[in-house]
């Protein structure tokens, strides 16, 4: 398990200052899904019931529909799990050294990188759109000397600020790199 | 067509046996890169509660389950239930 405390290459001193993840707004869509699909098999059959009432008189219809919907319910209900889970496990971690990037790419891939502070250029925060406006959320990018953006955050809470607070801890490395024993 | 009851049951044991070992991983990779806090425990929790309930549900259903009874799985209504009424249907293209 991951434990802040106790980071991968943990040096001394070192101190988390994000733990960010993707706003909930965005698993909203699944949790709206996984609803749905928990009234289809219900829906199925009062629809059943309503265009042939005694469809169910004999028992092992009954029987068989049960079979059938609880095997959807549970693969459903697995599958908003595992989505779930996508999400949770994409995490970035900024501390005051470095960045920590970590993404889940479904069940079996895993994805982890971190960037040094003192190597990070330029930082773009961008909100797009009348919902991320109004909640406050949305992608930044952190860019190092190499021509390509190093790391993405996608749909992250207070993207201004945070990446405003990564210059500044960029700029405080570089003044004051971790090796100088003037730290 | 009829099919004994418990050719079914033997299919959802099949499918649930397949569900438990996608459980098993999902829990497994949940624990292993999950953040150490109480949210990943009590979510994991959820997630296996869930699944027990209607694990269990379905088996208090079936306990009084006849498997041997056969099942039509296309019953002499069916095709008016999803087709309206086939006689009626067979006629009109008589009539066209």
């Amino acid at each position: 398990m991951i434990n802040l405390s106790r980071l991968l290459n943990h040096a001394d001193n070192e101190r988390t200052v994000f733990f960010l993840r993707r706003h909930w707004l965005t698993i909203l869509p699944l949790i709206i899904g996984f609803a749905i699909a928990i009234v289809l098999p219900f829906a199925v059959y009062a629809a059943i019931l309503y265009r042939t009432p005694g469809f169910f008189d004999d028992a092992s219809r009954f029987t068989l529909f049960v079979l059938a919907a609880s095997m959807f319910f549970l693969y459903a209900w697995l599958f908003l799990f595992q989505n779930f889970i996508d999400w949770y496990l994409d995490i970035w971690i900024v501390t005051d050294r470095r960045i920590i990037n970590i993404e889940q790419h479904g069940l079996f891939g895993r994805t982890v990188s971190e960037l040094m502070l003192y190597n990070v250029q330029d930082v773009t925060s961008q909100i797009k759109g009348f919902v991320r406006t109004v909640l406050d959320y949305g992608d930044i990018e952190i860019q190092t000397a190499s021509e390509r953006v190093r790391f993405t955050f996608d749909n992250v809470a207070h993207p201004n600020h945070v990446a405003k607070r990564i210059l500044e801890l960029a700029a405080g490395q570089r003044t004051n790199p971790p090796g100088n024993p003037a730290t | 067509m009829s099919i004994p009851l418990g050719y079914f049951l033997i299919a959802w044991a099949v499918l649930l046996a397949v569900y438990g070992i996608l459980v098993f991983l999902t829990l497994v990779q949940t624990l292993r890169h999950g953040l150490a806090s109480p949210f990943t425990y009590a979510s994991s929790f959820i997630f296996i509660a869930v699944i027990v309930i209607v694990v269990g549900g379905c088996g208090i259903l079936f306990t009084n389950t006849d498997w041997k009874a056969e099942v039509n799985v296309v019953p002499s209504n069916i095709s008016s239930t999803f087709f309206g009424d086939m006689e009626t249907n067979a006629l009109q293209d008589l009539q066209l």
